[in-house]
C-alpha cells in the first residue's frame, strides 16, 4: 500500500502570492495514498529538507511529492534529502508550482485550482513509480585538447600536471596559434614570443602530453569518461621521427610562396617550418606548390636530406585515441583586409590587418623590425589606425564587439612611437573599451605619453591619392568631417571564428552560435563547460577574449578535466531505457531514432548456443534517457524508466478524472 | 544651447513619430559618426547628419525641423548604405522635410524652388530640360542672372542644349498624376483619421 508524503512550498512570495498553499496541502490530503501533507516557506532550506527526511521517517512513506519549483532547480536538493531518510531517491517527483503555474498566472483561485491538479497528477506517478539504481560507469583517464594556442597549450600543461596523459591535436605543423606571431603584448608590452616559447617547450616536454601536429578531428564516438576520437594525420610527406630540423630541406628547396604565418608580407619555401621556434621542429611539404608533387620536377629536399626523411608518396593517417573529456580551444581568426571595399581593402598594399602590422614591426618578421610600408618600403610618417573594422556593425558584418582591438591598437600605437619617434598616429574609435587590470592606464599612456591621436568617429571610406592613402572620417566631437593624408593605414579587423568550425561543432556533437563561436552551457556559471558532458571549451573558441582570458580559461577547463577524471568511475542517473526483451521482435526501429547510437542488437540464443532471435539492448552508459526510442517502438517493448508509460498514463488520467 | 530633460518631456515621443512618418527607429543610432564622415554636402549644413540623428533621439523637433541640413540632403544614400546600424538616415531626412512641409516651416534654402522646377520640367518633357529648369528656378528664386555666365561654356562642351528632348511624356505624367492622387488619398485618410 502506498504511503505518500505531499510537501507544498510557499517559495516566499513565488508561489504563495497566486497559489494558496494551505489549501493545496489541506486537499492533497484527499488523495488516495496520501498519509501526510503540509506547507512551508522555504522547503530547499535546511529546516524544510529536514521536515521531508522526518516525515518519511515517522510516516514511514513510500513516495514523495514536493510541490516548488522546477526540478531543474532542486530536483537533486531533494533526492538526496531522501536518500538521506533512506528512500529510493527516484519515489520522489516534483510537482513544479512556480514555472508553470504561479508565475505564469495572476488568479489566486484558478492558480490553487491548477496546483492541486498538479499535485494529483504527481502522486498518480509517484505511487506507480519503481525504485532505481544509478548506473556507475568506467572512466577513461586520458584527455584531449583540440588546438594548440596559448589556450590549449595552458589546458594540457594544467591536466598534465595534474598526473592526467593529454593528447594535444593542432591544426597547424606547429603549436603555438596566433599568439607566437605577436611583436609585444599589452599592458606590459612584453614580448609575446619570449613568454610564449617557455611554455611552448614545457608542453613539448612533458612526459604525459602527446602533440599530434598538422592533424585534425576525424570522428568522435562514446560518451563522458569514455570517447573514441579518430585523428586524421594529414600528410605531410615528413617523416617526423627520422627528421632531425637540421634544415637542409627548406634552405635548399627553390619555391617561395607568400608565408601564411607573416600574413602574406614574407616568403616561405614549399617544404618548411612556419616559424624559428616552431614545436615540432619537423618541417612539412606544401603539397599545392611542391614542385616534385604539382609536376614530378625538382626532389631536392629528398636527395640534401641527411636522414632520409622525405616520403613523397604519404598518404593522410588515421589513428585512435580513447580520451575520458576533451577541451576544445580552436581559437580565432582575423577578418582579412579584402573584406572592406569601402577601406580600399585588397586595392591597396599599404592597407593591412593588424596582424600584418605585427608582423611588420616585429623583430623575428620579414623585415626584421625594420617598419616598411608594404608597397614601395617607404618608412610611414604617419600612421591612421581604424578601429571597429567589421565589428559593432550589425548591418553588414558582426553584430559583437572583438573586444581585444581597443587594447591592441593602443599597443601598436606604442610600437610605431617606439620605432619612428617623429612619427604622427592617428586612432579612429567609436568607443574605447579598456576594462582590465591596468588597461585603462594603459590606453591613457598611449594618449598622454607616446602621442597618439584619438579621434571619435568612424571612417567612411579610403583611397589613394598619389603616393598618399587618405581616410575620409568624420570627428563627432567636434562635429567635423576629417581627411587625414597618410602612409600606411591599419585596420583593427574583427575577430571571426575559425574556419571548419561548425563542422567540428557538429562531429563533436557541441553547439555553436550565429556567429560560429560555440556556445557553454551557461554563461555565467558553467563558461566552460558544453552541453554535451566531457566536452569543455576555453579561449576565443567561445567568443573574442584577450591572451590573460584566454590563458585564465584553458586553466579553468583543465580544472573541469581534473575534476571529472580524478573518480574512478561516474555515477550516472539511472533514468535509462530498457528493453522488454520478451516481446521485442527486433525491428530496430529504436537503433534507428536513438541520436547517441546506445543501442545495438544482442543474439538471444538457446542452451545449445544456436542463435534464436536477435532483440535490441541499450548500453545505459551510452543512453541518456531521451524518450526518443520509445514512441517508435511497435510493440512497446521499449520503455524509459522513471517515465514508464504507467507512471505516465497514471498522470493524465489524474488529471482527466475531473 | 540647453538640453532640458525632466518629468515632463518625453524623450521617445519625437523618435515614435519619426518612425512611423518614416519607418526608421532613430534610437538604433549610436553616434559613430559614419554617416557625417561619408557626406558629400556636409560643407553646406549647419548641424551634420549624425547630429540631427542625435537631435530626433533627444526630441529635439524644433532645432532638426529649422535646420538647413533637411534641405541640403541629396538623397545620395552613401550614408544609408554605410550605416553599420541601419540607420536609414536620408528616409530620416526625407520623413523631417515632410514634416517642416506639413508645419508650413519655411525651407532655410531654395531648395524647394529647384524641385518644383525640376517636377514641374518632368512634368512637360518627360526628362530633365536643364535650361528651363534652370531658368525657371532663377524665375521662382528671384535671383535671375544666376549662374548664367556658365550657360555659354557649358553649351560649347555640349553638357546642355537648347533643344528640350521629349520622352515618355505621356506616361510620365500618368505617373506623376497617379502619385498626387495617392498623396491626396492618404492626407484625406489621416484627415478623417484625426
Amino acid at each position: 500500500m502506498a504511503r505518500i508524503g505531499v510537501f507544498v512550498c510557499w517559495c516566499g512570495s513565488n508561489i504563495a502570492e497566486t497559489v494558496e498553499v494551505s489549501k493545496v496541502a489541506e486537499v492533497s490530503k484527499s488523495i488516495p495514498g496520501v498519509v501526510y501533507s503540509v506547507d512551508y516557506k522555504y522547503m530547499c532550506s535546511d529546516p524544510g529538507q529536514e521536515l521531508v527526511k522526518n516525515a518519511i521517517k515517522e510516516y514511514k512513506l513510500t513516495g514523495v511529492v514536493v510541490a516548488s519549483c522546477s526540478p531543474r532547480m532542486h530536483e537533486k536538493t531533494f533526492r538526496k534529502a531522501a536518500l538521506e531518510a533512506g528512500l529510493n531517491p527516484y519515489m520522489l517527483e516534483m510537482a513544479n508550482i512556480r514555472e508553470q503555474c504561479s508565475w505564469v498566472h495572476n488568479n489566486m483561485d484558478e492558480g490553487t485550482q491548477k496546483s492541486i491538479d498538479l499535485v494529483r497528477m504527481m502522486v498518480e506517478k509517484v505511487k506507480r513509480n519503481k525504485p532505481l539504481d544509478d548506473i556507475s560507469i568506467p572512466v577513461t583517464k586520458k584527455a584531449m585538447v583540440i588546438g594548440g594556442g596559448v589556450t590549449g597549450i595552458q589546458a594540457a600543461l594544467d591536466i598534465a600536471s595534474g598526473g592526467i596523459p593529454v593528447v594535444l591535436v593542432e591544426k597547424e605543423s606547429s603549436i603555438g596559434g596566433k599568439m607566437s606571431a605577436l611583436d609585444e603584448t599589452f599592458p606590459t608590452l612584453d614580448c609575446s614570443q619570449c613568454i610564449l616559447t617557455p611554455k611552448m617547450v614545457e608542453v613539448a616536454q612533458h612526459p604525459l602530453v602527446q602533440i599530434i601536429s598538422y592533424a585534425e578531428i576525424e570522428k568522435l564516438e562514446g560518451f563522458v569518461g569514455n570517447f573514441k576520437a579518430t585523428i586524421r594525420k594529414k600528410a605531410r610527406y615528413v617523416d617526423v621521427d627520422a627528421c632531425t630540423g637540421c634544415g637542409t630541406c627548406w634552405q635548399k628547396c627553390p619555391v617561395k610562396v607568400d608565408s601564411e604565418f607573416e600574413q602574406g608580407l614574407g616568403k616561405r619555401k614549399a617544404i618548411f617550418i612556419p616559424f624559428p621556434q616552431a614545436i615540432p621542429s619537423r618541417p612539412r611539404i606544401d603539397a599545392e606548390n611542391c614542385l616534385k608533387l604539382t609536376k614530378d620536377r625538382c626532389g631536392i629536399c629528398e636527395k640534401v636530406c641527411p636522414t632520409k626523411a622525405i616520403h613523397y608518396d604519404d598518404k593522410d593517417e588515421f589513428m585512435e585515441v580513447e580520451v575520458g573529456a576533451i577541451v576544445v580551444a580552436t581559437g580565432y581568426k582575423i577578418m582579412p583586409v579584402s573584406a572592406f571595399p569601402e577601406y580600399g581593402g585588397g586595392q591597396y598594399p599599404d592597407v593591412v590587418t593588424s596582424l600584418q602590422f605585427e608582423r611588420m614591426v616585429c623583430a623575428s618578421g620579414p623585415t626584421l623590425g625594420d617598419l616598411k610600408r608594404p608597397s614601395d618600403g617607404k618608412l610611414p610618417e604617419t600612421v591612421v589606425f581604424v578601429k571597429c573594422v567589421g565589428s559593432r556593425d550589425p548591418e553588414h558584418y558582426h553584430s559583437y564587439c572583438s573586444k581585444i582591438c581597443c587594447m591592441y591598437v593602443a599597443k601598436q600605437t606604442m610600437l610605431y612611437r617606439h620605432k619612428v619617434h617623429h612619427g604622427n598616429c592617428y586612432v579612429f574609435y567609436i568607443d574605447v573599451r579598456s576594462n582590465g587590470k591596468n588597461y585603462e592606464e594603459f590606453v591613457r599612456r598611449a594618449q598622454e605619453q607616446e602621442g597618439a591621436q584619438y579621434i571619435r568617429g568612424r571612417v567612411s571610406s579610403i583611397y589613394k591619392d598619389g603616393d598618399d592613402m587618405v581616410v575620409e572620417g568624420a570627428d563627432t566631437l567636434t562635429n567635423s568631417q576629417i581627411k587625414v593624408k597618410c602612409d600606411l593605414v591599419v585596420l583593427a579587423t574583427a575577430m571571426e571564428a575559425p574556419d571548419g568550425i561548425k563542422q567540428l561543432a557538429q562531429k563533436l556533437g557541441i553547439g555553436y552560435d550565429q556567429h560560429g563561436f560555440l556556445t557553454e552551457a551557461h554563461p555565467k556559471l558553467r563558461p566552460v563547460e558544453t552541453a554535451t558532458a566531457g566536452i569543455f571549451l576555453a579561449g576565443c573558441a567561445l567568443s573574442p577574449r584577450d591572451i590573460p582570458d584566454s590563458v585564465s580559461e584553458g586553466s579553468a577547463a583543465a580544472a573541469k578535466v581534473l575534476g571529472l577524471l580524478s573518480k574512478d568511475t561516474l555515477d550516472k542517473e539511472g533514468v535509462v531505457a530498457i528493453v522488454n526483451e520478451l516481446t521485442c521482435v527486433g525491428c530496430q526501429n529504436c537503433i534507428r531514432v536513438c541520436p547517441y547510437n546506445a543501442i545495438e542488437l544482442k543474439d538471444i540464443c538457446n542452451r545449445q548456443g544456436e542463435l534464436q532471435r536477435q532483440v535490441a539492448h541499450v548500453n545505459p552508459g551510452l543512453c541518456t534517457g531521451c524518450g526518443t526510442c520509445t514512441p517508435s517502438c511497435p510493440s512497446r517493448s521499449i520503455e524509459l524508466q522513471g517515465f514508464r508509460d504507467t507512471e505516465l498514463y497514471a498522470e493524465i488520467n489524474a488529471l482527466a478524472e475531473l | 544651447m540647453l538640453i532640458k530633460i525632466g518629468r515632463e518631456v518625453n524623450l521617445l515621443a519625437f523618435s515614435k513619430k519619426l518612425e512611423k512618418e518614416t519607418g526608421t527607429d532613430v534610437r538604433k543610432c549610436y553616434q559613430c559618426g559614419k554617416c557625417t564622415a561619408g557626406c558629400p554636402m556636409n560643407f553646406e549644413m549647419d548641424v551634420s547628419p549624425s547630429q540631427v540623428i542625435r537631435f530626433c533621439q533627444l526630441g529635439m523637433e524644433e532645432k532638426v525641423l529649422n535646420s538647413r541640413t533637411i534641405w541640403y540632403c541629396i538623397f545620395c544614400d552613401t550614408c544609408s548604405t554605410r550605416c553599420p546600424q541601419g540607420v536609414d538616415i536620408k528616409g530620416v531626412m526625407d520623413g523631417l522635410r515632410r514634416m517642416a512641409v506639413a508645419r508650413n516651416i519655411k525651407p532655410k534654402s531654395n531648395v524647394r524652388f529647384l524641385e518644383k522646377a525640376f517636377q514641374s520640367i518632368i512634368y512637360l518633357f518627360g526628362r530633365v530640360y536643364e535650361p528651363g529648369m534652370v531658368g525657371m528656378y532663377n524665375l521662382r528664386s528671384g535671383n535671375f542672372l544666376h549662374d548664367v555666365g556658365y550657360f555659354p561654356l557649358m553649351l560649347r562642351k555640349r553638357k546642355i542644349s537648347l533643344k528640350p528632348h521629349f520622352k515618355r511624356t505621356r506616361e510620365v505624367r500618368q505617373v506623376m498624376k497617379r502619385a498626387q492622387k495617392m498623396k491626396l488619398r492618404k492626407a484625406k485618410e489621416l484627415e478623417e483619421a484625426k
